[in-house]
């Protein structure tokens, strides 16, 4: 049985998060590590300290409200609301820090966060053409040109409205 | 000096377009079909994720001698699939038989995946028993033969002949074919009973209709591998479904829609799942001459579908749909899991 109520996680740029295991056991990786009495010392992540501080905030922010889904607090459920809407807000504008998230969601196996971040990326992707995806996501064009008219021959319909 | 290369290597690395496969799927996975396409031809890795038909929406066709349009009723949007101007005359002048596992029977001078040359008179109604790719899918046809009686004619992908069935009457005009479990099921204007033809057995039967009702008019369609007969009462607003339970060989009728839509057309007709709480739930969708008649604009019309227990409460909404001359359509079921569309 672990002694301490807290985790310690360390960033791969070597800052240390100490946050209480309740929090931290909704990621499956964690909450492994804690059963199986691994989490004592600090455990290493590679994951950047800005994108880790973002986990951990979200993770404190759905432990908070899952603790009071039953109190009918209608002040905090708003500010709960108002914390999520920054956060999609946030994430959709920063590419960086969407594509981060979104690799340590799954790192860290925390299926609620790593579904809201697709669903955030599935809002992007939509209504855009390949052109205005690539240029807003900033991914480069691998196809050749033989490629691109196969892909385009296969599926024009989709392409023109 | 070492640092700095590496951080910059680290940086190189992180492009979207590297993000692991089971992140890319789950993006893909909660895109609208076209969206998905659109997400496949951004790059290499992107493409390498199937595409997943998340709403199994019936979609319409819209196909004449120069173009052939899709049409999305659910989103409202329109497709085109191909104009004459551009160089892809492949399927000019076919026409859309029916769709099944989203893949189209057309007639037409070539013939795609290789079903023996048409040679008789023109097809009147077509359909087929699996998707075209497996070896037990049977083609159906049929024709107006001499003294207008009924013929039917059946291959095999593959097979370099038609091989003609005799019915045991002459019916006349074939009115509906469904393939359903192994069943070729026909319905004539000539007659008040359906003629159904066992594939394996080659035996002919006659099923009686659903007994005590007067239907003004009534299709058949197959959902889910069984019958089903869905009809116009006399004298009322009301439409009935009966399923025919072939172990019984009887008809229930089918008093709720349970959230499904029901799609009618010329040539095939069918229903799907629709989404729990989807706008389609519950509905009847058709197109052809009788809304024709009645709405220039709207050639596109739903519906409700009433039964005499009045379980079903549809919402009514018609809205508009494009007008393209000579325009055969045709309602298109969706693939159960494919990345092309294919055509017959």
């Amino acid at each position: 049985m672990a002694t301490t109520s807290t985790v310690k996680l360390r960033s791969g740029d070597n800052e240390v998060f100490e946050v209480e295991k309740q929090v931290m056991i909704q990621s499956g990786t964690i909450r492994n590590m804690i059963e199986d009495d691994a989490a004592d010392g600090e455990i290493p992540l590679q994951i950047s300290s800005r994108n880790l501080a973002k986990v951990v905030e979200w993770c404190k922010c759905m432990q908070h409200r899952d603790r009071n889904n039953n109190n009918d607090n209608k002040e905090e459920e708003e500010e709960e609301e108002e914390w999520e809407k920054k956060f999609d807000e946030e994430v959709s504008e920063d590419k960086d820090l969407h594509f981060g998230l979104l690799l340590a969601a799954n790192y860290l196996e925390i299926p609620a966060l790593l579904h809201r971040l697709c669903q955030l990326a599935a809002d992007i992707v939509k209504g855009k053409t390949p052109e205005e995806i690539r240029r807003t996501f900033n991914i480069k064009k691998d196809f050749t040109p033989e490629e691109e008219e196969a892909v385009m021959d296969e599926h024009g319909w989709a392409f023109h409205d | 000096m070492a640092g700095g290369i590496k951080e910059k290597q680290k940086l190189e690395r992180r492009s979207w377009s590297d993000l692991p496969l089971v992140i890319i799927h789950l993006i893909v996975s909660r895109l609208y079909v076209v969206y998905q396409i659109r997400f496949g031809a951004v790059c290499k890795r992107w493409r390498s994720v199937d595409i997943q038909y998340r709403d199994k929406f019936t979609w319409l066709m819209g196909y004449n001698s120069h173009s052939c349009y899709l049409y999305n009723p659910c989103h409202k949007q329109r497709f085109t699939v191909f104009n004459s101007d551009k160089n892809r005359t492949t399927l000019l002048g076919a026409r859309p038989l029916d769709s099944k596992h989203g893949w189209v029977l057309f007639e037409g001078e070539r013939n795609i995946i290789n079903l023996p040359v048409w040679r008789e008179f023109s097809i009147a109604k077509a359909t087929f028993s699996e998707t075209p790719v497996s070896p037990d899918c049977v083609v159906f046809v049929t024709w107006v033969g001499i003294m207008e009686i009924s013929c039917i004619s059946i291959c095999r992908p593959g097979d370099t002949t038609w091989i003609e069935l005799r019915f045991r009457d002459n019916y006349r005009y074939v009115k509906n074919m469904v393939c359903a479990d192994g069943f070729l099921y026909c319905s004539f204007f000539s007659l008040e009973a359906i003629v159904a033809y066992n594939v394996a057995s080659q035996n002919w039967e006659i099923l009686p209709y659903p007994p005590s009702i007067l239907f003004m008019y009534k299709y058949l369609t197959e959902y889910d591998g069984s019958l089903l007969i869905f009809g116009k009462v006399v004298n009322s607003s009301g439409y009935r479904v009966f399923t025919l339970n072939r172990s019984q060989m009887d008809w229930f009728e089918i008093e709720c829609l349970d959230d499904r839509a029901l799609f009618m057309g010329a040539s095939c007709l069918w229903w799907v799942p629709a989404e729990k709480g989807c706008a389609f739930a519950n509905t009847m969708h058709w197109f052809g001459p009788y809304s024709y008649i009645r709405d220039q604009w709207s050639e596109f019309i739903r519906k409700p579908v009433e039964s005499d227990s009045s379980k079903v409460a549809p919402r009514t909404r018609g809205y508009e749909y494009w007008k393209e001359e000579d325009t055969t359509q045709i309602w298109i079921q969706p693939c159960e899991k494919i990345n092309k569309f294919g055509y017959l």
